[in-house]
C-alpha cells in the first residue's frame, strides 16, 4: 500500500519533470532555428549581393510632420530597382526614428545615376512628390545610401536628400 | 462553479494589455526622433539600429536577430559594445518565446546596470510581465524611468501600469499604491493597473473600504469605448464576486446590476447576480437573470448549464412544485443529450480530429509573441466541451507550444526551398559563367581598347607635325585651292618657256601672287580658331578614351568578382541544408509528443466534465425522485386509502 501511495506522489512530479524536458527540447529547437535562419539570411545576402557590388538604400523620416510617405521607387541609371508601398505600421516606424532597409541591389564599379521619387501626403492631406537625383560612385566596397525625408518648417514643407558613404 | 469564474476573475489580464500595447505602440501621437534612442556616432552604426528598431517595430524577429547580430559586431569592432542592444535581445528573446535565453540575458544586463535607453528598458517590461516574471518586469520598469535617453513620453503610462501590476502581483499592497499615484486618471492603462491592484487587494483581504473606493475610482474614470467598458464590466464583477464572498450581498446587487449585457462578462454576472439574490431570499427575483441567462446564450455554455439547476432549486424553494417537476424533467433531458453527445465526442479519432483542425486553423499564425489569437477553437462538437480548457494556463501554454513547433516545421520546410532552390541558382552561374568565357572576352576588349589608343596617339603626333607645316590647319577646299594654285605656276612657266613677243606674263603672275596671298590670307586668319577646335576635339577624345579604359578595369573587376560568385556558395548551402534536415528530424519527434499530451489533457477535462454532468444530472434526478416521493407522502396522508 505505502509503495502504491509512494508511486501517486511520484506521478505529478514525473509529469513535470517530462514537461520540463520537452519545455528545454523546444527551447533548444527554437534557438537552431533562429541561428539557421539567420545563417540562411546572410547566406542569402552573400549571394544577392556580394560586399563588392552591393548597394543598400534606406530611408528615414526626420519628424515626419509635413510629409507622410505613401510609396518610393528608386531607379539607378534610369532603370527601376526598388519599390515600396508603405503600410501605415511602417510609417509609424518610421516616425519613432526607426530606419527602412529599403533592400540591396548590385552596382558595377564606377559612376551611377540615382533617382529617387516619394510619394505620399502633406499635413494637409494634399497629395505630394518628393524626389532627388544624384550620381553616385561605387567603388569595391559596399555603397550604403540612405533617403531621408526632412521637414522644413520655414515652407511648412518637406525634401528628399541622398546621403551616401 | 462559482469558483471557477471566481479564479478565471483572478487571471491577470496581461494578454489583454499585451494586445493592446501593440496598439499603443502605433500611437499616433509618435514624435520622438531617434535621438531619443541614442544615436550613435558612426553613420553605419546609426543605420544598423535604424534598421534593427524598424524590424522590431514591425513584429520581423527573424530580420531583428540579423540587425542585432550585425549591430552588435559593428560596435564590438569600435570596441563600444552596447548594452542596449542586449537589453533588446533579451526582449527578442521573449517574443520568441525563448524565456530561458531571454531570462539568462535579463540578469546579465541588470547587473551591469544602466546604460540602455528608456525605450529598450520598456520593451522588456512589457515582455517580462506578459511572461508573468513580475519580479524581473518590476526592475525593468524602474530601469526604464531612470534610463538616460529618457522614456518616449507615450510609453509613460503603460509603463507605470506594468510596474504597479508588477508590485501588485508580488503583494506589495502599499508599494503599488504609490506607483499608482503617479498616473494619469482618466487613462485605460490606469485603469488596467487599478483592476490588478484590486486582484491583489481582494486575495489579500484587503480593508473594505478601501478596496470599495478603488472599486468605485476604477469604473468612473474608464473610457467610455470598447476597451474601457469591457474593463468596466470586468471591475464590476470581479467586484460583486469579492463582494458576494464577505457576504455584502447589497453591495454586490449594485455591482451586478451595473454590468452591461454587451460583454463576455454578461453571462457569469447574470449567474452570479441570480445566485446573489437567492441568498438574500429574494427567491422570485433570482430566477430573472438566469432566465435571460438561459435566452442569450448558448446552452452548453458553463454559465448555463449551471443556471439550469438553479432555476428548479429555486422553484422547489417557493414551493412551486409543479412548476419545478417540470424543469427538472427538461433538464434531466436536457443533460441526458448532453451527457451522450459528451460521451460520443470524447473519442481518440475525434480528437485527433479536431487537433489536426486546429492546427490548420492556426497555420498562418507566427511563432512567440505574435500568437495572440491561438486560443480561438473551432466550431466542432468537441470544441463545445472543451472551450472551458481556454480558461486553463497549462492548457493554452502546450497548445502554444505545439503551434510553435508547427510554424518551426513549417519555417524549415520554407527554408529547405529556398535552398534547393538556391542550389539551382548557383549551378546556372557556375554555368553561365564558364560558358561566357571572362578571361577571352576581355583580352578581345583590352586589344580593342589598345587599337583605338594608338589611332589617338597617332592623331596627337599627326597635330603635332601640323604645326611645322606653311599650310597648317588648312580646310579641304583650302587644299583644293592650293592644289590648283600649284597647277596655275607650272602652266606660266610653260608659256614662260614659249615666250611668244605679243605676250605678255606679268599680269598673270601678279593675279597669282593676289591670289596666292588672298589664299594664305584666309589660311592665316582661320588657323587659330581651326587649331583651337582640333585640339579641343582631340582632348575630347583623350578623355572618352579615358572612360572607355576605367570601364574595362570596372568591368574586368565585376568579371572577377562574378566569377568568384558561386565559388564557396555550394558547400555553404549543403552544410545548411543537413542542419535544417536534422532540425526537422528532431521536431518532428517533440510535435508527436506535444500533440499526445494535448488529445490526453482534453480528454481528462471531458472525463471530468462528464463527471460533472453526471453529477448534475443525478442530482436533477434525485430532486425529482424526492419531489414525487413527497407528493406521493402526501397524497398517501390525504387519501389513506391509496395506502392500504
Amino acid at each position: 500500500m505505502r509503495l502504491l501511495l509512494i508511486i501517486a506522489l511520484l506521478l505529478p512530479q514525473l509529469s513535470l519533470a517530462e514537461d520540463a524536458a520537452v519545455r528545454k527540447e523546444v527551447l533548444a529547437a527554437k534557438e537552431t532555428v533562429l541561428e539557421l535562419n539567420r545563417d540562411l539570411y546572410e547566406l542569402e545576402r552573400e549571394l544577392l549581393s556580394p560586399a563588392t557590388t552591393r548597394a543598400a538604400f534606406n530611408l528615414t523620416l526626420n519628424h515626419g510632420e509635413y510629409f507622410e510617405p505613401l510609396s518610393i521607387e528608386i531607379s539607378v541609371d534610369d532603370e527601376l530597382k526598388v519599390q515600396h508601398l508603405y503600410t501605415e505600421r511602417q510609417v509609424k516606424a518610421l516616425r519613432m526614428g526607426a530606419v527602412q532597409p529599403l533592400g540591396d541591389i548590385n552596382l558595377a564599379p564606377g559612376k551611377h545615376s540615382v533617382r529617387a521619387v516619394v510619394r505620399g501626403v502633406d499635413h494637409l492631406g494634399q497629395g505630394r512628390e518628393l524626389s532627388v537625383t544624384e550620381m553616385v560612385n561605387k567603388t569595391s566596397k559596399p555603397l550604403i545610401t540612405e533617403l531621408v525625408i526632412v521637414d522644413r518648417d520655414d515652407l511648412q514643407s518637406a525634401r528628399v536628400q541622398l546621403k551616401y558613404w | 462553479m462559482r469558483r471557477l469564474f471566481f479564479l478565471f476573475l483572478l487571471l491577470p489580464l496581461w494578454s489583454l494589455a499585451a494586445e493592446t500595447s501593440e496598439n499603443e505602440l502605433l500611437d499616433d501621437a509618435l514624435d520622438a526622433e531617434l535621438a531619443a534612442l541614442g544615436v550613435a556616432d558612426g553613420e553605419e552604426l546609426r543605420l544598423l539600429r535604424g534598421n534593427f528598431y524598424y524590424s522590431y517595430l514591425n513584429g520581423q524577429y527573424y530580420r531583428t536577430l540579423y540587425y542585432l547580430d550585425q549591430w552588435e559586431k559593428a560596435e564590438g569592432a569600435e570596441g563600444a559594445p552596447e548594452l542596449e542592444a542586449e537589453v533588446m535581445r533579451a526582449a527578442v528573446y521573449l517574443a520568441l518565446g525563448l524565456e530561458e535565453q531571454a531570462e539568462a540575458k535579463f540578469f546579465a544586463v541588470a547587473e551591469q546596470g544602466g546604460g540602455a535607453s528608456g525605450d529598450a528598458w520598456y520593451f522588456l517590461a512589457q515582455r517580462l510581465l506578459n511572461n508573468a516574471d513580475y519580479d524581473g518586469a518590476e526592475i525593468a520598469a524602474i530601469n526604464s524611468l531612470r534610463a538616460d535617453p529618457a522614456l518616449s513620453p507615450r510609453y509613460e503610462q503603460e509603463l507605470r501600469s506594468i510596474l504597479v501590476s508588477a508590485v501588485a502581483q508580488q503583494n506589495r499592497i502599499e508599494e503599488a499604491k504609490s506607483a499608482l499615484a503617479g498616473m494619469l486618471d482618466k487613462s485605460i492603462w490606469t485603469g488596467y493597473a487599478r483592476y490588478n491592484l484590486i486582484l491583489a487587494m481582494i486575495r489579500q483581504n484587503h480593508k473594505s473600504r478601501d478596496l470599495e473606493a478603488l472599486i468605485d475610482e476604477a469604473v468612473y474614470y474608464l473610457p467610455k469605448d470598447e476597451e474601457g467598458r469591457s474593463l468596466r464590466d470586468r471591475v464590476l464583477l470581479l467586484a460583486g464576486i469579492a463582494a458576494m464572498e464577505r457576504e455584502k450581498h447589497k453591495l454586490a446587487n449594485r455591482y451586478f446590476r451595473e454590468i452591461s449585457l454587451e460583454t463576455v462578462f454578461s453571462a457569469p454576472a447574470l449567474l452570479h447576480y441570480g445566485w446573489n439574490l437567492l441568498a438574500e431570499w429574494k427567491y422570485e427575483d433570482a430566477i430573472q437573470p438566469w432566465r435571460i441567462l438561459q435566452r442569450m446564450y448558448d446552452p452548453y455554455h458553463p454559465a448555463v448549464v449551471e443556471s439550469l439547476l438553479a432555476v428548479p432549486h429555486t422553484l422547489e424553494l417557493v414551493e412551486a412544485v409543479n412548476q419545478s417537476v417540470l424543469a427538472y424533467e427538461r433538464i434531466e433531458d436536457n443533460l441526458s443529450v448532453m451527457v451522450d453527445e459528451l460521451r460520443s465526442s470524447n473519442q481518440p479519432e475525434l480528437l485527433d480530429a479536431w487537433l489536426e483542425e486546429w492546427r490548420l486553423t492556426n497555420a498562418q499564425q507566427d511563432w512567440g509573441w505574435e500568437r495572440q489569437q491561438l486560443t480561438d477553437l473551432q466550431d466542432s462538437p468537441v470544441t463545445r466541451f472543451t472551450q472551458g480548457l481556454l480558461d486553463d494556463d497549462a492548457f493554452v501554454r502546450q497548445l502554444a507550444v505545439l503551434h510553435d513547433l508547427d510554424r518551426i516545421q513549417a519555417d524549415l520546410a520554407d527554408m529547405q526551398r529556398t535552398l534547393a532552390l538556391w542550389d539551382e541558382v548557383l549551378v546556372v552561374r557556375r554555368q553561365h559563367l564558364e560558358n561566357l568565357g571572362g578571361d577571352a572576352l576581355l583580352d578581345q576588349m583590352e586589344e580593342r581598347q589598345m587599337d583605338v589608343l594608338r589611332k589617338v596617339l597617332a592623331v596627337q603626333d599627326k597635330l603635332l607635325d601640323e604645326d611645322e607645316t606653311v599650310f597648317s590647319y588648312a580646310s579641304e577646299s583650302d587644299k583644293v585651292r592650293i592644289e590648283r594654285l600649284r597647277n596655275v605656276v607650272g602652266y606660266v612657266t610653260s608659256l614662260q618657256k614659249i615666250g611668244t613677243p605679243t605676250r605678255d606674263l606679268a599680269p598673270y603672275k601678279e593675279r597669282w601672287r593676289r591670289m596666292r596671298g588672298i589664299q594664305l590670307w584666309d589660311i592665316y586668319e582661320e588657323q587659330p580658331q581651326r587649331k583651337w577646335d582640333t585640339e579641343r576635339d582631340h582632348m575630347k577624345l583623350r578623355s572618352e578614351t579615358d572612360s572607355l579604359f576605367a570601364q574595362l578595369e570596372h568591368t574586368r573587376t565585376s568579371m572577377q568578382w562574378a566569377e568568384s560568385s558561386w565559388r564557396g556558395f555550394p558547400e555553404q548551402v549543403q552544410n545548411i541544408q543537413a542542419r535544417i534536415s536534422a532540425t526537422q528530424a528532431l521536431i518532428s519527434t517533440i510535435q508527436l509528443q506535444q500533440a499526445d499530451v494535448l488529445k490526453l489533457y482534453a480528454s481528462e477535462y471531458m472525463d471530468d466534465l462528464d463527471r460533472r454532468l453526471t453529477l448534475y444530472l443525478s442530482q436533477a434526478r434525485l430532486a425529482l425522485a424526492r419531489l414525487y416521493d413527497d407528493s406521493l407522502q402526501k397524497h398517501v396522508v390525504e387519501n389513506p386509502e391509496v395506502g392500504q
